[in-house]
């Protein structure tokens, strides 16, 4: 253990960790560790996922759906066979997390008896052209893994291994699921012109 | 160009200007990393009552088990002594 009270300069720089951090007693050498290398990707990958995971769906929840990808991170930190991998797993989580909410959500839909919780969508409130808003509508009314698919390819400009590696998904399955998407979504556009 | 490639421009248009719009919450670090330190407090402190539990339960049986024996009978083994060479 390390003595009470210690300051140390948190991570590589960056707003998001400004300022000395004090470290609790408990937290030993290794822990520290782990914090500082989780710090240092949090400042590089944290307003990249968060913008990932509104555009897969996740809403006013983004923010806490990264988060707990980055708890997840820093939980199983000293399982990780390589820190590369460790922007993929993140990817990977905050997939996850996003369509287990998106579930929920629907879940919650088909029981109309239940209070349904505001789930104002970011991309609503960033302002869109018409075109631009009417892509958004088209892809919300896609399945989940195809916009998923879809976001992962043309936004992130991942290759079909890293989707699926993302996604916990076959390459075939990203190739059916990303052509699939592209077509609904030609058709639909088209159809709306 | 195609209608697939098309839609595949607007596609990439559509994600920027929403992507570009998302500002992430200035005070997220602090939140995440009180978060963090939080539940691994939890997390251990949950480790080690589970393992004062089992500790606590092994010792339980263990007495019991030895309160069970006869007070004159052998308490660990049943049969007689090994003799043992001088």
């Amino acid at each position: 253990m390390m003595s009470a009270g210690r300051e140390v300069s948190a991570g590589p720089g960056g707003a998001a960790t400004a300022g000395p951090m004090k470290i609790p007693n408990w937290l030993g050498l290794r822990d520290v560790e782990r914090e500082t290398a989780v710090t240092a990707l949090f400042d590089q990958h944290y307003p990249g996922l968060v913008r990932m995971a509104v555009l897969l769906g996740a809403g006013v929840d983004a923010e806490d759906v990264v988060a707990e990808a980055f708890y997840e991170l820093y939980r199983r930190w000293p399982r990780l066979r390589d820190p590369l991998a460790a922007p993929s797993y993140l990817r990977s989580v905050v997939c996850n997390l996003t369509r287990m909410r998106l579930r929920h959500l629907q879940v919650v839909r088909r029981h109309p008896d239940q209070p349904t919780v505001d789930i104002g969508s970011a991309e609503q409130e960033v302002v869109l052209r018409e075109d631009q808003s009417e892509v958004i509508a088209a892809l919300q009314t896609l399945p989940n893994r195809q916009r998923q698919a879809l976001v992962l390819r043309y936004w992130l400009d991942l290759k079909e291994a890293e989707v699926a590696a993302s996604m916990g998904i076959s390459c075939g399955a990203v190739k059916a699921h990303t052509s699939r998407g592209m077509a609904a979504l030609t058709r639909i556009l088209t159809e709306r012109r | 160009m195609t209608p697939e490639s098309e839609t595949a421009e607007r596609l990439r248009d559509c994600f920027g200007a929403v992507a570009d719009g998302v500002r992430p919450s200035p005070d997220a670090y602090e939140r995440a990393l009180s978060q963090w330190r939080r539940r691994e407090r939890r997390r251990r402190l949950a480790g080690v009552l589970l393992a004062a539990l089992l500790v606590a339960g092994a010792d339980g049986v263990g007495l019991w088990a030895l309160n069970q024996s006869a007070p004159s009978g052998p308490v660990v083994f049943d049969g007689p002594a090994p003799a043992v060479a001088p």
